[in-house]
């Protein structure tokens, strides 16, 4: 038996010789054996293995196949095509597509893996784009100034990758980020005038948000309900927290109701008898970075009351959150001026007549120091970080010379 | 020696034979049958040597090519030839029965001039992006390649092949898609960003009656770079 067993192997090893010998000694075996259709995934495996988790997270682009974003049909560019006989002109196999080739303009239609037609929808205040060779290029100075993010897409267009902001949000790419901003504010008011404001030395803070799964996250899109604005902002949510962000913080009132009753404070979610950090998510920051309506209640009456501040922000032409400052609702010019008790003109021309010359014209007054300082500013005495519960704190005197530390 | 392992042994000596007789005999049989190459049809039989070559053309989009077609295309080159009779030939000069080709000799815009069989243009690369020439034509005005994905694989094939044992030109590039063949690639795959933001103040400005302020971006820098083994098989 042992001899029949020797006897196969060495049959075998001839018949295999002499039957596969000559395809195993070719050089590279399976040059002369050429193609033209071309399997995207077989070269890029681990781009097909992102695009499986965003089709199991039901991410945008999960129905889309590769050739439906880098063969983008709509920029002009003509790509090889055995079928067709064509040539390529301006690409070959596949190009590196824009995100606003898709989502610039008025969005495009595509067909999906299943042959039906999906809109690719605009990127709302991104999408001001112009044709340049056939492919969409935000223009800058067309993005409205209150779109938060407007500098992120500034920068990747000057450097010549803007899909780098996209990704940083809507992907699961790992994100670090070193902010500097001033660390305090110098005031000195005298006679209801701000005579001196200066700005103390820059603070930094870094972000880390580093993805947990194997992947690059390239190609892994995100769900629009998964982005998380803490991602990036992790020093506001903190300062949201511990009430230094906006004056929020469940603990500390001012006489525990506003001039109408009602409680002061914007988070009314935060009400109770314990401050719920989970509360503090997506939906709270759009209370007021992408608000088209606000909802106050009478706690006394248990009132609600719901108004359309749609007229008075910009959320509805913004991409995902508008640059506020607390005068953005709070001035004399809002549809709903009568909830502001602070009536200010957001114009550093004008005087506040009606309130002058109490704190409240202060407020009018900021309007000539820059705008990321004029939340400071009233939070100094609304919330006011490190200062606030004491009138002794902000005076010394008749006059009030403070350091204020600046929000997050 | 019983019966059982006679025929064992028998059967092993067959297996062995079928493996080295005909080599064996290749070194004696025929020696002295010349090919006559004068007569029609009668060239030297590529696939005598290059059988496995023979089998894979057969499989592909090449498969209605002869070998001539491609490894004797080179108009710039002569290549030893007999016509009609064997007194009517032409010795060769840069080369005898055949050269290695570039896929693009056949496929290069313009191929007409360089090739005998030109083939439909592989157009749209663009390698002056990354400063490598090529004595074949890969893009002009109209045909510019200056979107293509791949142009990097491309460029760098060319200038690897021309101080190596790498296929002609671009060749090991076009195979990497085109072909049957495995490919290892190890792609360098960045992971995340390191982002620097400031806030700076931009002076007063009419239009909104604000100082206005922004947090500027100042620096965007890819990071976290892992390598990602991709085999193509």
């Amino acid at each position: 038996m042992r001899y029949s067993g020797l006897a196969l192997v060495l049959i075998a090893l001839a018949v295999g010789l002499v039957m596969v010998g000559t395809k195993s000694v070719s050089i590279i075996k399976g040059s002369h054996d050429v193609s033209s259709h071309v399997n995207c995934s077989s070269c890029h495996r681990h781009v097909a293995e992102e695009m499986a988790i965003t089709r199991a997270l039901h991410g945008p682009h999960w129905d889309l196949s590769c050739v439906t974003c880098h063969r983008f049909n709509g920029t002009g560019i003509k790509f090889a095509n055995a079928t067709a006989s064509s040539p390529g002109m301006q690409a070959h196999a596949a190009y590196v597509p824009s995100c606003l080739d898709c989502h610039g303009g008025k969005g495009v239609w595509v067909v999906n893996v299943s042959g039906v037609l999906v809109h690719a929808p605009p990127a709302r205040a991104f999408n001001v784009t112009t044709k340049v060779n056939g492919r969409n290029v935000t223009v800058v100075d067309s993005i409205p100034y209150f779109t938060a993010h407007k500098q992120l897409i500034a920068y990747c267009i000057k450097q010549g990758d803007e899909n780098l902001a996209c990704l940083a949000c809507h992907t699961n790419y790992s994100v670090n980020i070193s902010y500097s901003y001033p660390d305090y504010i110098n005031l000195i008011i005298s006679s209801w005038n701000i005579t001196s404001l200066t700005i103390g030395p820059d603070r930094v803070y870094n972000v880390s948000f580093v993805k947990k799964t194997l992947f690059s996250g390239k190609h892994v899109f995100l769900p629009l309900k998964d982005i998380n604005c803490s991602k990036c902002h992790l020093n506001i949510y903190l300062g949201l927290i511990n009430g230094k962000h906006a004056p929020i913080y469940y603990a500390w009132r001012w006489g525990n109701v506003n001039l109408w009753g009602f409680y002061r404070y914007h988070g009314l979610a935060l009400y109770g008898s314990t401050l719920n950090t989970s509360w503090i998510n997506n939906t709270y920051c759009n209370e007021c970075h992408r608000a088209l309506k606000v909802t106050l209640v009478n706690y006394k009456t248990g009132v609600s009351y719901t108004f359309d501040i749609s007229k008075v922000t910009n959320a509805s032409s913004v991409h995902c959150a508008e640059k506020v400052s607390c005068l953005t609702c709070h001035h004399r010019n809002s549809t709903y001026w009568w909830l502001d008790p602070y009536y200010a003109f957001l114009n550093a021309t004008k005087s506040n007549p009606l309130y002058a010359p109490y704190h409240e014209d202060l407020i009018n007054q900021t309007a000539k120091y820059p705008r990321f300082i004029h939340g400071d500013i009233c939070l100094d005495c609304h919330m006011a970080a490190y200062h606030w519960g004491s009138c002794d704190t902000c005076h010394t005197g008749y006059n009030k010379i403070t350091t204020q530390y600046t929000e997050p | 020696m019983d019966y059982g392992k006679t025929i064992l042994l028998t059967i092993i000596v067959f297996a062995v034979g079928v493996l080295i007789l005909p080599n064996t005999v290749s070194l004696f049989a025929g020696q002295h049958y010349w090919y006559n190459l004068s007569g029609s049809g009668n060239d030297v039989p590529c696939v005598k040597c290059h059988a496995d070559v023979y089998e894979e053309l057969k499989l592909g989009v090449h498969r209605n090519l002869r070998c001539e077609d491609c490894h004797r295309a080179n108009k710039s080159i002569t290549y030893a030839s007999v016509s009609g009779s064997y007194t009517n030939y032409t010795p060769g000069k840069e080369a005898h029965a055949a050269t290695c080709v570039a896929c693009m000799l056949c496929h290069q815009i313009n191929a007409s001039y360089a090739s005998k069989k030109p083939g439909p243009y592989a157009g749209g690369f663009n390698i002056t992006l990354f400063g490598i020439s090529s004595p074949y034509n890969y893009s002009n005005a109209t045909f510019n390649g200056l979107y293509e994905a791949h142009n990097s694989l491309v460029a760098h094939a060319i200038a690897k092949a021309k101080n190596s044992s790498l296929l002609l030109d671009s060749t090991e590039a076009c195979l990497a898609c085109h072909a049957n063949i495995e490919v290892r690639m190890n792609f360098n795959v960045s992971t995340g960003m390191n982002i620097v933001a400031k806030d700076v103040v931009l002076g007063y400005n009419p239009a909104t009656g604000f100082n206005e302020s922004q947090v500027n971006v100042t620096g965007i820098t890819i990071t976290g770079f892992r390598s990602v083994t991709e085999v193509k098989s």
